[in-house]
């Protein structure tokens, strides 16, 4: 039980820190980012890339987040070049079709061979009554905290912020005030690429190598952001960070290890489904 | 500096709903556009602040053509608009509101009530207040042409008499005014020249005096022919 | 593709015309079997597999175009019901089920069905976003039990068996052919039936399909049970082709990749269907010969995607806009004139109505509207008597769209009562749902145009009245409203256009009271003045009392014979239009107080 509890530790982490970037883009911008991880999956890539080329981590790593952004913000320009007009159905559509492209792009740049990733943060913290907590988990945990903390204090304190929430309220009241709108959603999806990859560099060694698996981290990701009603940011946070451990319980038994990752969508769908009970009409009127 | 619309046409949906409009909000003058709903005023305002794509005619403000400019565009020539239904931004505060657009006492020294209200979420302000707020957003981008839309829309008449004398004050100081209102004798009072829309065409153009003394012209507008 | 067949000569063989649509589709049903014949003969065997490949990606990408394309629900695990077929038939297979894969192909559909419904039950609360997200997570559940438990006797290496007759890839590609042909057609029958209307109106929007009568979880449900079904064959057909499966085959990044397919190749069509299936397969396989990685391909579906989303539509949709203007062209050089001639005095006149002792047709009583504690509607009471148009008026913002909602049932009545044709719809106990309402007579239109757009014209006027139409009828019903053929699609009409052929639509339901919600809005003077004068014969021609929300005085002028006027959410005046338009307290509502002079 300990044990689960601890070795859930990561995977919370990083299901709240995803969760939490789809929280903030989903407010900010009307679209659920399912390309989200996948974006922070081209920065580790481009990071090994380099990495394996002989550049030391922390400059590959850099560049991998670099990288990573730049990706993100590409697909934020399709989103404001083509779906500024568009509803939160058809702009989530389109992030499924990026999600694609990101996938297979990555393939075709990286290949399909398992890889080792350089893990920096291997080693061990502490080790609590016999259970080993390692860097990874605590890195993670933190990262989510500081995304977590750092997009509400940019959100309530700063004047990006203050045209970020005017813009995700009110668009078109936003740009009759003279504030471009489209640069500020580019913004916003660069640095959710960025900051997916910072987290998918440290998860990515310990978790899997496969492209495809690291991007589907998307589905933890939205269940934890459902917990937070796509809304909430500590809501977010605190759901991914249960889900992580309840996982992480639930891979102690034998019998339902190898159904741990039901958990996630059983959580979506009762959530979803008593969180909307009423929502019995679309659009109003 | 005048804000000019030549033969300005919109289409929504592929069809028509405001045709060949054709007039002046000049400098220093508050002009109001009076019709019955749906007659396409809301439409005309938003066509003229990039809200919608015009289908054909000019947009011209001080000289330089708007047509076709984005929004932020007209926004920073100096054209502000206030929308229809107080589009205060409810989750940010009065303050915040403010500060969006500018320089938040510019608003503040026309309506110094907002003053105890700064740190209060617009969303739970009265509909005066909210109405006091946009306005004083509008006012706080420096505005030399000002599109007002249904200001007095769900206003008890006495926030209406306190926002008149203000819009008076802006065209004043050199703004050009161009006032949208469903309830024509309020605005009648303030205007210096008035047009009437229906059916998405100018019916009447000019002095607003013939208006103010009968009401046999609004009646034909508002309430049809044969009354 | 029916369209109205103008009084043209016309070749035909034993009494088939040639140019009809029965021959349009006889014509390409039989190609359509020469063609898969051709195939299965003449091509080499690996393209053999390849093109059953591509057929049966085909029927997977159909049902797909039943829930995401036709009811316009996102859907990320077609994949997942298809692992569910192909693992009833791994099943069935292992226990030796006789009738093999005729019988399992079915019955794999079967035992998804129930998935289906599963996923529709949320949809009933869920949508947009929501559903995306569900969808995909039951995508990746499935794909975790899968993988934690093997196919059916893939661990003692027991193959599906194919039945004789389907033992060669050849004839077992004419089987996928004619699976393929057969939902084809099925789901191309549907579409002509209320049924598969109302998928279609879902997608533009939920309240118009319960206002035209149709229940909407019943309209969500079956779209994701017959998905469902259709990607259960799929997955069978897979299943069999392969003969052993496994969870790799079904991975939820393949769910992703068949949505976006869909949506690139306009999965809703079957040549669309067709298309998708055939690119999916055409492009790895140019792809390989070119030596260039197979992810390309995915590359390729990512961005048509994308651009298909900026069109709003996929390649079936343009190809058939495409045949349609072709059509319409040589259509005109035969005879100019198609449409229904527009006249205002079209249509005979039913007997008028006994001017006294009339029911009424709609009775409310202290109807009240509350949202958190704005008062909308306050206490508002009104009759409108059969064989009435009366009309309800009012400033911008004094009640009367949420009077509307709270009578149709999209908002409580706060008790109030609502009668239609004398029986109560709504009372103090609460009120019948929106569908129920509708069909017990009480029909309404809406301010936003919620045409469906993915209907015909005859196709929307069949769904709206709820019942089958004859050409006359149709004719009759958009006479002197709406210039369209009933061919027509109505995403080819403008709005003005389409929010009266709404009105067609409703008044052919022959309702006890139809309640128009602003049907001149964006009319130029003249059409609206001549609306007016035609809406002044509904009762007659239809028997359908009226009310009806205007802006336009001229048009309630020359329609009603009563009017209600609301301001600030109470009923101000009632009375003849004449004397409540006279009323000052009517003139200050509109205008505003007199300044204090």
């Amino acid at each position: 039980m300990f044990q689960g509890l601890v070795s859930g530790l990561a995977a919370g982490g990083t299901f709240a820190a995803l969760g939490l970037l789809l929280t903030a883009m989903y407010r900010l911008t009307a679209t659920v980012n399912l390309a989200v991880a996948a974006t922070g999956v081209a920065g580790v890539y481009v990071m090994a890339a380099l990495a394996g080329t002989g550049w030391p981590y922390w400059a590959a790593a850099l560049a991998g987040v670099a990288a990573g952004a730049l990706v993100s913000a590409g697909c934020g320009l399709v989103m404001t070049r083509w779906f500024a007009e568009s509803g939160p159905q058809t702009r989530t559509a389109v992030s499924i079709a990026q999600l694609i492209g990101i996938i297979a792009l990555a393939y075709i740049a990286f290949g399909d061979e398992p890889r080792v990733l350089p893990n920096p943060a291997a080693g061990r913290v502490a080790t609590l009554a016999g259970v080993v907590v390692t860097q990874g988990a605590v890195v993670l945990l933190a990262l989510a905290v500081v995304i977590g903390a750092g997009t509400s204090l940019l959100l309530t304190r700063t004047p990006l912020g203050l045209r970020l929430r005017a813009m995700a309220e009110r668009p078109v009241t936003t740009e009759l005030l003279g504030i471009g709108t489209r640069a500020l959603t580019v913004t916003v999806w660069a640095l959710a690429g960025a900051l997916s990859s910072l987290v998918l560099l440290v998860v990515a060694p310990v978790r899997s190598s496969d492209i495809l698996s690291l991007s589907m981290l998307i589905v933890p990701a939205c269940a934890a952001a459902l917990l937070g009603g796509l809304r909430r940011l500590a809501g977010a946070l605190a759901g991914g960070l249960a889900l992580g451990l309840l996982e992480g319980v639930l891979a102690g038994s034998a019998v339902v290890q190898q159904y741990r990752d039901v958990v996630p969508f059983a959580a979506i769908l009762l959530i979803l489904v008593w969180s909307r009970r009423r929502e019995v009409w679309d659009a109003s009127r | 500096m005048d804000l000019v619309l030549r033969d300005v046409t919109v289409a929504r949906g592929g069809r028509p709903v405001v045709r060949d409009v054709t007039l002046t909000a000049a400098r220093g003058q508050v002009t109001v556009l009076l019709g019955p709903n749906g007659a396409g005023k809301t439409t005309l305002l938003e066509a003229v602040s990039g809200v919608v794509p015009v289908a054909g005619g000019e947009i011209v403000l001080g000289g330089a053509a708007l047509t076709g400019r984005p929004r932020t565009h007209r926004a920073r020539h100096g054209l502000a608009h206030v929308e229809q239904g107080r589009a205060v931004f409810g989750t940010l505060t009065t303050r915040e509101n403010l500060s969006l657009a500018g320089d938040p006492r510019r608003g503040l020294g026309l309506f110094p009530e907002l003053e105890r209200r700064l740190d209060v979420r617009a969303g739970l302000l009265s509909g005066g207040e909210q109405q006091m707020l946009v306005l004083a957003r509008a006012i706080g981008t420096g505005p030399v042409a000002l599109l007002l839309d249904e200001m007095s829309l769900g206003l008890a008449p006495g926030v209406v008499r306190r926002l008149l004398p203000v819009i008076r004050r802006l065209a004043d100081d050199g703004c050009a005014v161009l006032l949208v209102e469903q309830f024509a004798h309020a605005a009648l009072a303030l205007a210096d020249s008035a047009y009437v829309l229906s059916h998405g065409t100018i019916t009447y153009g000019g002095d607003p005096t013939p208006l103010r003394e009968s009401d046999a012209a609004l009646k034909r507008a508002y309430l049809g022919d044969d009354s | 593709m029916r369209r109205a067949d103008g009084p043209v000569a016309r070749r035909t063989v034993a009494g088939v015309p040639l140019d009809g649509p029965v021959a349009r589709w006889a014509v390409a049903g039989v190609l359509a079997a020469a063609a898969a014949y051709g195939l299965a003969a003449g091509l080499p065997a690996y393209w053999v597999f390849l093109a059953m490949s591509a057929v049966i990606s085909g029927v997977l990408l159909q049902s797909l175009g039943v829930v995401a394309g036709q009811a316009g629900m996102v859907s990320l695990c077609q994949m997942a019901f298809a692992a569910i077929g192909a693992w009833t038939t791994a099943q069935l297979n292992v226990w030796g089920v006789p009738g093999g894969l005729y019988v399992w192909l079915p019955l794999a559909g079967l035992a998804a069905v129930p998935f289906g419904l599963l996923i529709g039950l949320p949809a009933l609360r869920l949508r947009g976003v929501h559903l995306a997200i569900v969808t995909l997570g039951f995508a990746a559940t499935v794909d975790v039990v899968m993988a934690a438990n093997s196919f059916p006797g893939v661990s003692q290496g027991v193959v599906v068996g194919r039945p004789a007759g389907l033992t060669s890839d050849r004839q077992y590609f004419l089987l996928c052919c004619g699976v393929f042909a057969l939902v084809a057609v099925a789901l191309a029958l549907v579409r002509r039936t209320r049924l598969g209307a109302s998928w279609r109106a879902l997608k533009e929007s939920e309240r118009a399909t319960a206002a035209a009568g149709t229940s909407v979880p019943a309209a969500k449900l079956s779209a994701f049970a017959v998905s469902a079904f259709i990607a259960g064959v799929s997955g069978a057909l897979l299943a069999g082709q392969l003969a052993m499966v496994v969870s790799r085959n079904f991975d939820p990044g393949q769910s992703l990749v068949a949505y976006a397919v869909a949506v690139m190749a306009g999965a809703h069509h079957a040549e669309g269907a067709l298309v998708g299936g055939a690119l999916g397969v055409l492009v790895s396989e140019l792809l390989r010969r070119l030596g260039v990685p197979q992810q390309w391909a995915n590359v390729v579906f990512a961005v048509g995607a994308v651009q298909a989303m900026t069109q709003g539509s996929g390649m079936s949709d343009g190809l058939r806009a495409a045949l349609r203007a072709r059509r319409a062209r040589r259509s005109d050089a035969r005879h100019a004139d198609t449409g229904p001639g527009v006249s205002a005095a079209a249509g005979p006149e039913a007997p008028a109505l006994a001017a006294d002792g009339r029911r009424a047709a709609l009775r409310i009583e202290r109807v009240s509207v509350r949202y958190g504690q704005v008062v909308a509607v306050d206490d508002v009471g009104l009759t409108v008597l059969a064989g009435e148009v009366h009309g309800l008026v009012g400033p911008n913002g004094a009640g009367k769209s949420s009077l509307v909602d709270a009578i149709s049932g999209f908002v409580p009545t706060g008790g109030g009562l609502v009668e239609v044709g004398g029986v109560a719809v709504a009372g103090a106990r609460g009120g019948a749902a929106v569908h129920r309402r509708a069909r017990a007579g009480l029909r309404r239109t809406f301010q936003q145009d919620r045409v469906p757009v993915g209907l015909s014209v005859r196709e929307y006027l069949r769904f709206a009245a709820r019942r089958a139409l004859s050409d006359a009828e149709l004719e009759e019903g958009l006479a002197g409203l709406v210039t369209a053929a009933p061919g027509d699609p109505i995403a080819a009409l403008d709005v003005g256009a389409r929010r009266l052929l709404e009105v067609a639509g409703t008044l052919l339901a022959r309702p006890a009271i139809a309640v128009l919600d602003e049907p001149a809005a964006g009319l130029g003077h003249a059409e609206s003045e001549r609306l007016g004068a035609w809406l002044r014969r509904v009762p007659a021609r239809y028997g359908a009392a009226v009310l009806l929300i205007e802006h336009d005085l001229d048009l309630v002028r020359a329609a009603c014979t009563g009017v209600t006027v609301l301001d600030f959410g109470r009923v101000v005046a009632q009375g003849p239009p004449a004397e409540v338009f006279a009323e000052p307290r009517v003139l200050r509502a509109y205008l505003g107080e007199e300044p204090a002079a």
